[in-house]
C-alpha cells in the first residue's frame, strides 16, 4: 500500500517525532508506515489523515499486488 | 480484551533490572563452575550465596511478572508486532533447536528454568535488534 504521509508532513513542516506524539505512536512507527514497512490499523490510519488534514483516500492508496 | 496490563510504564524497568540481577548470579556462577571445572549443579565459592538462594530465584520471575504486567509508554501497533515477530522467533528457535539436538548432542539436558531464562533473555535481544533496525529520521 502505497502512502502520501512523508509528502504531507513536508508540506505541514512537521517532523516524524511530532507527527508520532500527536497521534500517540512512537517514531519508529511513522518511520516504519513511510517506507512501506508496516500497514497501519484502518483507526491509526484515520488518525494520520486527521492529523494531516488530508481525506484517508489520498492518504494511502491500495496497489496492484495488494 | 482483558487488560491485565495495569502497572505504571516504569515497572518494566524494574520488573527488567530485577529479572537480569537475579539471572546475573546463576549465570556467573554457571560460568565459575565451568571455569574451576566443579561438578555440574555445584555451587563456587566465587559467588556470594544470596545470589543463588531461593529468594533470588522468585525474584527472577516476579521480575518478569512486574515487566508484563507493566504498560507500555507509547503503546503501539507496530510495536506490538515487532514483540510478536520476536516471540515467534523464540518459539521458532526452540523447536528448532530440539528438533536438532538429539543429532549434535544428545547427552544435553537442559532444565526448564535454564531454558526459561535463555527464551526471555533471546526474546529481549531479537526484539531490540528489531528495534535497533528501525532508524527514524530525527
Amino acid at each position: 500500500m502505497k502512502n502520501l504521509i512523508r509528502v504531507e508532513r513536508a508540506r505541514l513542516e512537521i517532523s516524524q517525532t511530532d507527527l508520532a506524539e500527536r497521534i500517540g505512536v512512537s517514531r519508529q512507527t511513522i518511520y516504519a508506515i513511510e517506507n512501506n514497512k508496516f500497514t497501519p490499523s484502518v483507526m491509526l490510519a484515520f488518525k494520520l489523515a486527521k492529523e494531516l488534514k488530508v481525506d484517508i483516500n489520498y492518504l494511502f492508496e491500495l496497489e496492484d499486488t495488494d | 480484551m482483558l487488560n491485565l496490563r495495569f502497572l505504571p510504564h516504569y515497572f518494566k524497568f524494574i520488573g527488567l533490572s530485577l529479572f537480569v540481577i537475579s539471572v546475573l548470579g546463576s549465570f556467573l556462577n554457571g560460568f565459575f563452575v565451568a571455569h574451576e571445572h566443579l561438578p555440574y549443579g555445584s555451587q563456587s565459592d566465587a559467588i556470594p550465596p544470596i545470589l543463588l538462594s531461593k529468594e533470588f530465584h522468585v525474584l527472577q520471575y516476579l521480575g518478569i511478572l512486574i515487566y508484563v504486567f507493566a504498560k507500555d509508554k507509547v503503546f503501539d501497533e507496530f510495536m506490538f508486532k515487532l514483540r510478536l515477530e520476536s516471540l515467534f522467533l523464540v518459539f521458532f528457535g526452540t523447536i528448532l533447536f530440539f528438533s536438532f539436538q538429539v543429532y549434535f548432542k544428545p547427552e544435553l539436558k537442559i532444565e526448564a528454568d535454564y531454558l526459561f531464562d535463555i527464551q526471555v533473555l533471546s526474546y529481549f535481544f531479537i526484539n531490540k535488534l528489531f528495534k535497533g533496525s528501525i532508524t527514524p529520521e530525527s
